[in-house]
């Protein structure tokens, strides 16, 4: 039996070791977490969220704090992986007790992550991530969302499309929850606002993936009239490169995700012409929204990452003066009486004013920004948009009436 | 003794302690199932967390998509993991040595891209979220008294077969093929049919994680989550029943002690590996010296030692 | 699903399915030269591979400039195989009489070291780098454009591959490597330095690796995971073509390269499927390959 009790000992040694990896428990501050994604090929937006929540703690802890404690961030990396996602929020739900999440990039992600936040009955706020089955399909009362969903982001870009003449599309984007569902509210959209067009083809290169010659061919060699893509990041970046050299956008109209940080990492090899469109340009704030407050944010992020903020710095911080807001409301951290004040809450939204959060799926009111891909004086590093627009997010997202049934046929 | 811990321990320890737990006692079972082929069959494959996936999947897609109860799914687990098992070990039985294991890691690759690429069947690389687990297991601590039965039944199990005939015809086949098919041992289908075995006790392991995780994702079926069954058997010694399980309990241990350190956790995983593999002898020396010292004394007409 | 199959559009996948076979020509040649002399599965392998794209970024963005992409040719593969150099002294030289499931797995362990070390150092973020200026632009093949740049990548691949044959098959270093292939313990009672063998054809394979990553560099993003990716499939077109057999890497790399292009065209969904099946096939039928030897 010697055996047996060697095992024994190893166990108890082992476990003795990790006990005092329980944390201290402290009364004064209030642990927040933000599970974002800090590598792969998404970290571009998960960086800047990061950074972006930063700065709202860092802004609510100069003033006290939220209800007199300080906020402690705690930041954890999903690597883009939704079992990775899973484990971490796990982690800091049981282990470190926060009191709120702040969501994930990556719309796999975020439904996985959604999961166990309800069933710990934790709050979880989206502020990337939109994947618009989380909100509605598999929505719970712990889930809300800062950021257009893909229902109003795909409707935004297919009323667009809807005004110009082509007929024929190809769709691109990445294979996996976002990619698909948003390409769907596309669709489904442009099809209603106009007769007669025709998807010819749909490609879904892996998220991730770093060589689209094939796709880049394929595309061409079915001659579409247009080209509408939800690829974004680090996958947009190399694919506009490798496209450029097939003369690919002098032969296609072609729409895609390039917001702030996208074009950032282009730099010198972007494409004018192209449509870009997003969650929150600041540039485009700057023009149709402009505030102090706004201007502070975007100097205190230029200090510390030397960048200009992306839509997801933006709506990081939206996303973290919405709780601390909603708790103030409240007068109190817990979770069930932080959730009451969300819903209906009116936010301090640096986007601009007039932004609330709907009850029926906990989304707020943000809307769609879009523009056309151009150089600017003002900014000699990286291309921004000019001829820009914003859609409300009321004017397109799905309406209230819809919401009951398509919850209880996912409930079956 | 070790069992009544096991059993009390849960009344004691926090909630994140019990999660920790029972993914311990479910890797365990994996770890124990790989070491079925690759300590007693003396079989390397590195495509053993294809079943675990499949496991994984087929109690997912029956219980959400098909709702149905989940001890079908439990049930269900390991039939499908052993089928294509079966069929795989069928092929891989054809070749030795490293195109064994480059075969087992090929139909293991094969098999994650056909689930990754099938989002309208498999969910694609999100993966099946919100895989539902019935009432009476709601909780942490009940899952974990759950994973705990299911895995000393199956542990018991294979013990049984380990012990049994065909446990020491695998043993002799191990040391020396030659001479075991002098015996009269027909060494393919043993090894095909522990191959299926393994299989299907992984499955099981998979059926209980996307019940644990309520998810179940590509990345289960990838080819780097096929290497930890293999480090776990080897760190807690693949020549004894219960070393993979133990080797489940270091790892786990060590990964969550180094997490709370540092975020380069794989760093230093591959440090300790690197140097396990080097310097450290008895394990792995140990296992190369078991290989030769068998092939001596077996030409010497000695019988070799299990 | 509607394409024109024309000649100008089975040109630009044939060319287009270069260019991806170059690249995995290069990386699996170092892959199963070091297999067929050090009879080595070297995990590592991709990981040399992003190294040598790291590398080469950091160059071009610290030096800037025209001169920088050629600077960093040079640099990133003679950096890569100094840490080839380093690995065969340390780790490898301990486990080449080891059994395969040791080499997998201390191999392994460096994957997973290298990967945080690249991460510690160069940080999370993809990055990006342009195409060299003297390739920017596009030529025209069967009337449609086509980028120079991958036609130089092309073309680089095809020199190495005549250069590499050159040097295995018409000089003396080639000699001793084909005779330590045949029969390395005779070669050493000949008074040959067999372990100064195994070493230089070691940091070859580095070499190779860091080229491969180089040259990859403009073509896409840089970023942690193309290690793991790269090496899956240097490591099908190295089995396919017979691991060990360095004309059985050319040929691999162009079949996949081919069915990479053209079926992410026709069948997008089961492009990386059928790679893997072909994988599946090859070892069920001819475990060592179109061009390699049984194992002895």
């Amino acid at each position: 039996m010697r055996g047996k009790r060697g095992a024994l000992a190893t166990l108890v040694i082992l476990f003795s070791l990790i006990l005092p990896l329980e944390p201290a428990h402290a009364q004064k501050t209030v642990k927040a977490a933000m599970v974002n994604t800090s590598t792969g090929g998404v970290a571009l937006y998960g960086l800047a969220g990061i950074e972006g929540a930063k700065i709202a703690v860092a802004d609510l802890n100069a003033s006290g704090g939220v209800l007199g404690r300080k906020i402690d961030l705690i930041v954890r990396d999903d690597a883009g992986k939704p079992d990775v996602g899973a484990r971490e929020i796990r982690d800091v739900i049981l282990r470190e007790e926060v009191a709120v999440v702040f969501g994930p990039v990556s719309s796999g992600v975020l439904l996985a992550m959604s999961e166990v936040a309800k069933e710990n009955k934790t709050l979880l706020i989206s502020h990337t991530a939109n994947t618009e089955r989380a909100f509605v399909e598999r929505g719970h009362r712990y889930i809300f969302s800062v950021v257009p969903n893909t229902f109003i982001e795909g409707s935004a870009m297919g009323l667009y499309m809807a005004k110009k003449p082509y007929q024929k599309y190809v769709i691109i984007g990445p294979g996996y929850e976002f990619g698909y569902i948003q390409a769907e509210a596309f669709e489904r959209r442009l099809k209603e606002s106009k007769k007669d067009v025709e998807i010819i083809n749909k490609l879904w290169p892996k998220l991730g993936e770093t060589d689209f010659t094939s796709y880049i061919t394929a595309i061409i060699a079915a001659k579409p009239d247009a080209v509408y893509s939800n690829l974004f990041g680090s996958d947009l970046i190399a694919f506009t490169k490798q496209a450029k050299g097939y003369g690919f956008f002098e032969k296609f109209p072609f729409a895609a995700l390039y917001d702030v940080d996208t074009l950032q990492g282009l730099g010198k090899d972007v494409v004018e012409g192209v449509i870009g469109y997003g969650r929150g340009e600041f540039h485009v704030i700057r023009k149709l929204a402009p505030s102090d407050r706004f201007e502070e944010f975007i100097k205190k992020y230029r200090a510390a990452t030397n960048r200009y903020p992306s839509t997801w710095a933006i709506n990081a911080y939206d996303g973290v003066m919405a709780w601390a807001k909603a708790a103030k409301k409240a007068n109190s951290i817990d979770t069930e009486k932080v959730v009451d004040a969300l819903e209906g809450l009116e936010l301090d939204s640096l986007r601009g004013p007039g932004r609330f959060i709907r009850k029926a799926d906990h989304q707020a009111n943000v809307g769609s920004y879009i523009g056309v891909v151009a150089w600017d004086k003002s900014f000699p590093d990286f291309a921004i948009w000019r001829d820009a627009t914003y859609v409300p997010g009321e004017q397109v997202w799905r309406p209230e009436a819809e919401i009951p049934d398509i919850r209880a046929k996912a409930k079956k | 003794m070790v069992l009544l811990g096991l059993l009390v321990y849960p009344q004691l320890v926090s909630r994140y302690y019990i999660v920790l737990s029972t993914e311990v006692v479910i890797l365990a079972l994996l770890a124990t199932s790989y070491n079925l082929i690759f300590g007693y069959a003396g079989m390397v494959s590195f495509g053993h967390a294809a079943f675990f996936g499949l496991g994984a999947y087929a109690m997912a897609i029956l219980t959400k998509r098909y709702d149905s109860p989940m001890l079908v799914g439990l049930l269900a687990a390991p039939v499908v993991a052993a089928v294509f098992a079966f069929v795989i070990g069928w092929f891989c039985m054809r070749t030795i040595r490293l195109y064994f294991s480059l075969l087992s890691l090929a139909f293991a690759q094969l098999l994650w891209v056909i689930v990754f690429q099938w989002h309208t069947f498999t969910g694609g690389s999100d993966g099946i979220q919100g895989v539902p687990r019935p009432e009476v297991l709601a909780t942490y601590a009940s899952y974990y008294y759950f994973a705990l039965a299911a895995t000393i039944v199956c542990m018991l199990l294979m013990w049984f077969i380990v012990n049994s005939p065909f446990g020491w015809s695998l043993r002799a086949i191990r040391e020396n093929t030659q001479r075991s098919q002098f015996l009269g041992i027909n060494d393919r289908l043993h090894k095909i049919v522990a191959f299926t075995i393994a299989g299907a006790f992984a499955g099981v392991a998979g059926g209980l994680y996307s019940q644990f995780q309520k998810w179940a994702d590509p990345e289960l079926l990838f080819w780097t989550t096929s290497a930890n069954p293999v480090l776990m058997s080897i760190l807690g010694g693949m020549f004894s029943f219960v070393g993979p399980a133990i080797g489940a309990v270091v790892f786990v241990a060590l990964r969550e002690i180094i997490k709370v350190r540092t975020e380069y956790w794989p760093l230093v995983l591959g440090l300790v590996l690197l140097t396990l593999v080097l310097i450290v002898p008895g394990g792995i020396v140990g296992f190369v010296v078991d290989r030769v010292r068998p092939l001596l004394s077996a030409r010497k007409g000695q019988t070799s030692t299990p | 699903m509607s394409i024109t199959w024309d000649v100008g559009t089975v040109l630009l996948l044939v060319m287009a399915g270069l260019t991806r076979a170059a690249i995995l020509f290069i990386v699996a040649a170092g892959l199963t030269l070091v297999f067929g002399v050090l009879r080595v599965i070297n995990m590592a392998h991709g990981s040399l591979y992003m190294i040598g794209a790291f590398v080469a970024a950091s160059v071009i963005q610290k030096v800037g400039g025209t001169w920088s992409f050629w600077l960093a040719l040079v640099a990133a593969p003679l950096a890569v195989a100094a840490i080839g150099a380093i690995i065969e002294g340390v780790v490898l030289r301990r486990i080449y009489q080891a059994e395969h499931v040791v080499q997998l797995l201390a191999t392994y362990a460096l994957i997973l070291i290298f990967d945080d070390l690249v991460k510690m150092i160069w940080g999370a973020e993809y990055k990006s780098v342009s195409v060299p200026a003297s390739f920017v632009g596009s030529i025209a093949i069967g009337g449609r454009p086509f980028p120079i740049y991958n036609l130089f990548v092309t073309a680089w691949a095809m020199a190495l591959a005549g250069g590499l044959w050159f040097m295995i098959y018409r000089t003396g270093l080639g000699r001793l490597i084909r005779a330590a292939v045949d029969d390395a313990e005779t070669l050493e009672a000949l008074g040959v330095n067999i372990p100064r063998i195994f070493a230089a054809v070691f940091v070859i394979g580095a070499f190779l690796a860091g080229l491969g990553g180089v040259l990859v560099a403009p073509l896409g993003s840089i970023g942690l995971g193309m290690d793991v990716t790269i090496l899956i499939e240097a490591f099908v077109v190295a089995v396919i073509g017979g691991l060990g057999s360095f004309p059985g890497a050319l040929l691999g790399a162009g079949i996949i390269g081919m069915m990479f292009s053209f079926g992410i065209t026709v069948a997008p969904d089961m492009a990386m499927a059928f790679v893997f099946l072909a994988m599946v096939i090859v070892l069920i039928i001819r475990p060592w390959g179109l061009f390699g030897e049984p194992e002895r």
